[in-house]
């Protein structure tokens, strides 16, 4: 019985790949409405998987403040956060608290820590030279030095056109092209993953 | 042609030689091969004569130096040969008549155990010590008394032996010899010899012969020792051993017996010299408790049979072939004297009767039965000798055994008639067809006849049994070789050996008709037995066992992680964090605060940045505009002031701006943005359509009907918006804008809704941490313009809007990367002098 499931189950996945996939290269519109009605399926499976994750979320830190663990003081913040935040957001007319707390608490508290960021990039810079002086490590923090003397710009010199054309090669040419790599790699691994599930080698959604 | 090589010296010789150059050893053999006989066939009797080619070379001499004159013999003959040799019909075997001489001229040592028999036997068996082939063969003999009857010569048409005429021409005179050399005083014994083998007419010649002739040692002439000890040099020792035995003359002394050579002797050739020693008179001599510790099986039936006819006259020269007889000769002395002739008369060695011997279930191979069923045995003079014979042997002696006479007597008195002992089954013997087909099978016919024709007594065995539980041992066992030990048979050291012979089956049907164990017992197809169950336990000692311990901790810290080394604390980390902190916080705040202008905007833009700038101006005005906002609110910094200058100058061109946003923040972050451009709200024309879920696939589904989703909605009556009118498809847009920080959600725009935008120009607004991976869609075409980080931003809004917000945060940006810049290369240059310093002083140190 389970291999029939199993077989069941490839069948419909292969199938439904399939009718997506002939999306993309045949303007039919009975296949068109079809994908775009799996599509929404996809969506909707998504946001429920959104809001099934925020209830995982809660329950696991609700079971924290209940057993008074380490930290339970943080996830009974979160909860308080949780559900403030959602009933500002289903309740009407409470826009403006939603932007109060997006300009007051979120975003400043997500830049300061990218200001902290910066502190400690530059920490780690000063830092890595002493313990770890190494050629690569030089390298790493010339190439640092040249991308910010390119992008920025001197009192009373301005941008400096040297260190500008030394940021576009290392930006646009030698980073680049490490990114095109990059992406060649993710859209075969992408080709071969979509095609292992075509093909019913990989059953993501269970059996083998 | 190729030479012939030596079977005995391995030497070349020619094809055509004969006799090999080298060691004379003959290299063809003088009688053709015998023809096998085929299963069905009757066996053609053959002349036992040829045979005679096939003896050793050394026999052969004997015999032809008896043949030519007994003149010579004391000259070329050995001496047992050249003795005076009575007509006896009872010649065995010529090539055995050897055996029947004694000499006692060999000077060779003795071993102790060989010794102490013979000084163990009491002078006057010694001095009545006949020959114990004498005695061996007398048991072949019928035990019961038969009548003299003349001695009538064999049919001439038979190429058989026949030692019973000494007048015969077929006789050679060698044999005539040995007849002559084994006559015995007691005339009356040879008649009576005689008129047994008339009696077994069906018997071979030669093996007529065997049960008919009688030697009396007693008769021997006492020049006998003188010549074959003049004669022995050119004889093996055990052959001059057996001719000191054989021949040794009854009145000798027991002093003369000691010196006989003993040197080579084997044991089981010991045994029959201690056997001849024994006294003629007494029946039952203590031939089984002679040593028999190598003594063959059948040997040692024989003797035992040889002891069984009690008050038969021992005859002498009953030296059978010994060496070369098979087991089932050893039953041959029972069925003489078990089945007397006339019972038996036309088919005495019927070859049925070996099949009939192994029908009664015997659980004793042969040569044991042969033990058990013959006679008590004479406690006095086995008694030390038994003290060497092995344990396993042991067991067939019969533990305070009555004297030789007496318990002769009573095995004689014991002894049950044949008729009556022999089952019922046995005695019918098979047909002689049968019989004859079963043992037809590539068996020389002088073999073929020669099997045993009776069975042997079970009664008596197991009287011998019983009398050996009752009765106390007096042979005390010793401790043997461990090679002998080995040559014990398995009976004796396997427990359950009994019991398998009882599984042993015997064939009752076909040519092994009568034999048992032959074939595999198999009841009812393949016998299940459970399978022998093996410990799967490793026997490892304690070095494996510390070697498979340090194996298993190799493993073991393989995956673990290795813990890393305390990193010594710096106390001036934390006040450089804080120095650091604030120079940063410094530079970048004061210039916010002072509203500075320090720093010049860059004025060149990149092609990127020239194509996006020419995109959105090619934007018409009141034209639908998708604007995605997909970046998180901490690089808000960064991206909204560049975002806020391409937003401005749609909204300049009155655009129709429809939000979307990938992210949960997204539609937060673009009413922020909307805020900041309109404070008071005044340009309607855009709609918020919110957080777009599903990633690829709601970008796919949104690419493919932008206004699908929001019709099945709860924000459904944004479509009613005179920003989405005319809007369907994502081609109804007149560009999109994907402001965005992470390479991911640029990429899946430009993959899932570029193709949906059919030609119309996709816009990005980048962080600058996502250029690298966003780039070369711009290079591929895919991306129509690009404005990557402030300083793109910067450029652009010069451009368009001079005093933008970009150009607000521009000296505190660039202020704090030239403070960053500064931290990073003098605390690199400081890190580098300290790590030399450190190093150096380490050096020093290790040099000190």
């Amino acid at each position: 019985m389970n291999r029939i499931a199993s077989a069941g189950f490839a069948v419909l996945a292969i199938a439904t790949g399939i009718l997506i996939l002939l999306g993309y290269f045949i303007n039919v519109p009975a296949v068109a409405d079809f994908r775009l009605i799996l599509l929404e399926w996809a969506v909707i499976l998504a946001g429920v998987a959104a809001l099934v994750g925020v209830g995982n979320l809660f329950s696991v830190h609700l079971q924290r403040v209940r057993q008074r663990v380490k930290g339970s003081t943080y996830s009974l913040l979160l909860l308080v956060s949780l559900l403030i935040s959602l009933f500002l957001g289903v309740t009407p007319g409470l826009e403006a608290a939603q932007h109060i707390m997006l300009n007051a608490i979120m975003i400043p508290i997500e830049i300061s820590l990218m200001a902290l960021l910066a502190v400690s990039l530059t920490y780690a810079g000063i830092r890595l030279l002493r313990h770890r002086p190494t050629p690569i490590a030089i390298l790493f923090i010339v190439t640092v030095l040249l991308v910010l003397l390119g992008t920025g710009a001197w009192p009373l010199i301005g941008q400096l056109s040297v260190f500008s054309d030394l940021r576009a090669i290392v930006a646009q040419v030698l980073a680049a092209g490490g990114a095109r790599g990059i992406l060649i790699g993710v859209a075969l691994g992408t080709l071969t993953t979509g095609l292992r599930v075509l093909l019913g080698a990989d059953r993501p959604y269970g059996g083998k | 042609m190729a030479d012939v090589k030596c079977s005995m010296c391995s030497a070349s010789n020619p094809a055509e030689a004969e006799v090999c150059q080298q060691c004379g050893a003959r290299l063809k053999p003088l009688t053709a091969p015998l023809d096998s006989i085929h299963p069905g066939e009757t066996p053609t009797k053959i002349s036992t004569s040829d045979l005679e080619n096939t003896l050793p070379s050394w026999l052969r001499d004997v015999r032809q130096a008896a043949e030519e004159s007994p003149a010579a013999l004391p000259a070329a003959t050995p001496e047992f040969l050249a003795a005076p040799v009575a007509p006896t019909p009872n010649t065995p075997l010529d090539f055995l008549s050897g055996l029947s001489a004694a000499k006692d001229d060999s000077d060779e040592p003795v071993p102790d155990w060989l010794a102490g028999l013979r000084d163990s036997l009491p002078t006057e068996e010694v001095s009545q010590s006949q020959n114990p082939v004498q005695d061996l063969l007398t048991s072949l003999t019928p035990p019961a008394p038969i009548e003299p009857q003349p001695v009538e010569p064999p049919a001439e048409e038979e190429p058989t032996w026949d030692f019973h005429d000494s007048a015969t021409a077929e006789t050679p005179d060698w044999l005539a010899a040995l007849k002559a050399q084994e006559n015995t005083p007691a005339a009356p014994k040879i008649e009576e010899k005689a008129e047994m083998s008339a009696t077994s007419g069906d018997f071979p010649d030669w093996l007529s012969q065997l049960s008919s002739q009688t030697s009396p040692a007693a008769t021997l002439p006492e020049s006998a020792p003188n010549t074959s000890s003049s004669a022995t040099g050119d004889l093996p020792d055990w052959i001059t051993s057996l001719r000191d035995d054989s021949a040794a003359p009854v009145a000798q002394p027991a002093s003369a017996e000691a010196t006989a050579p003993q040197g080579d002797l084997p044991d089981w050739m010991a045994s029959l010299r201690d056997d001849s020693a024994a006294p003629v008179a007494q029946p039952a001599p203590a031939k089984v408790t002679a040593p028999q510790g190598d003594l063959p099986d059948w040997m040692a039936s024989l003797r035992d049979d040889s002891a069984a006819p009690v008050e038969q006259p021992a005859p002498a020269e009953a030296t059978a072939p010994q060496g070369d007889l098979p087991d089932w000769l050893a039953n041959i002395s029972p069925n003489v004297e078990q089945s007397p002739s006339v019972e038996k008369p036309a088919k005495a060695f019927d070859t049925g009767a070996f099949a009939e011997s192994a029908l009664p279930g015997e659980a004793e191979p042969n040569w044991l039965s042969g033990i058990t069923s013959s006679a008590p045995q004479p406690a006095a003079p086995e008694a030390e000798p038994a003290s060497a014979l092995p344990g396993w042997l042991d067991a067939f002696f019969v533990p305070g055994a009555e004297k030789p006479s007496e318990a002769v007597n009573q095995a004689a008195v014991e002894m049950p008639p044949v008729a009556e002992t022999l089952p019922a089954e046995t005695s019918a013997a098979p047909t002689g067809a049968a019989s004859d087909a079963i043992f037809s099978m590539d068996m020389p016919d002088w073999l073929a006849g020669f099997t045993p024709s009776d069975l042997d007594m079970p009664a008596p065995k197991a009287e011998m049994a019983s009398t050996a539980s009752t009765e106390t041992p007096e042979i005390t066992p010793v401790n043997l070789p461990s090679w002998v030990q080995a040559m014990r048979p398995m009976e004796a050291v396997i427990a359950d050996a009994e019991d398998v012979e009882n599984e042993q089956m015997v064939e009752k049907s076909g040519p092994l008709a009568g034999l048992r164990a032959v074939l595999p017992m198999i009841v009812g197809g393949m016998t299940m037995r459970k399978p022998k169950t093996y410990s799967i336990k490793l026997n490892m000692d304690d070095a494996q066992q510390a070697q498979v311990a340090l194996l298993e901790k190799l493993l073991a810290t393989e995956t673990k992680a290795q813990d890393l080394p305390a990193r010594e604390k710096n106390r001036a980390e934390r006040p450089l964090r804080w120095v650091i902190a604030l120079i940063l916080l410094l530079v970048t705040v004061i210039p916010l605060l002072m509203g500075s202008r320090w720093l010049d905007v860059p004025q060149l833009a990149g092609a990127d940045l020239q194509a996006f700038t020419e995109t959105l101006g090619k934007i018409e005005p009141n034209a639908p505009v998708l604007v995605v906002f997909d970046y998180q609110p901490a690089l808000a910094g960064e991206l909204e002031p560049i975002a806020a200058s391409a937003v401005r100058e749609l909204m300049l061109k009155q655009a129709r701006l429809v939000f979307v946003s990938t992210t949960p923040t997204g539609a937060l972050m673009s009413e922020r943005l909307m805020a900041r451009l309109d404070p008071q709200q005044t340009y309607t024309s855009s709609a918020q359509l919110g957080y777009l879920p599903g990633g690829a696939a709601g970008i796919q589904v949104f690419a493919s009907a932008p206004t699908r989703i929001e019709r099945d909605g709860l924000n459904g009556a944004v479509l009613e918006s005179p920003t989405l009118a005319g809007v369907t498809t994502l081609n109804d847009f007149a560009a999109a804008l994907i402001l965005t920080d992470s390479p991911d959600e640029g990429r899946l725009w430009v993959e899932q809704a570029a193709p949906e935008l059919r030609g119309k120009p996709l816009l990005m607004v980048l962080s600058a941490q996502a250029e690298p991976l966003l780039r070369p869609y711009f290079d591929s075409g895919q991306v129509q313009g690009l404005m990557v980080g402030l300083n793109s931003g910067a450029v652009f809004e010069q451009q368009v809007s001079p005093d933008g917000p970009v150009r607000q945060v521009w000296d505190a940006f660039g202020l704090g990367l030239i403070a960053m810049e500064a931290l990073i290369f003098i605390g690199g240059i400081w890190g580098l002098v300290s790590a030399w310093l450190s190093a150096r002083a380490a050096q020093k140190q290790e040099e000190a």
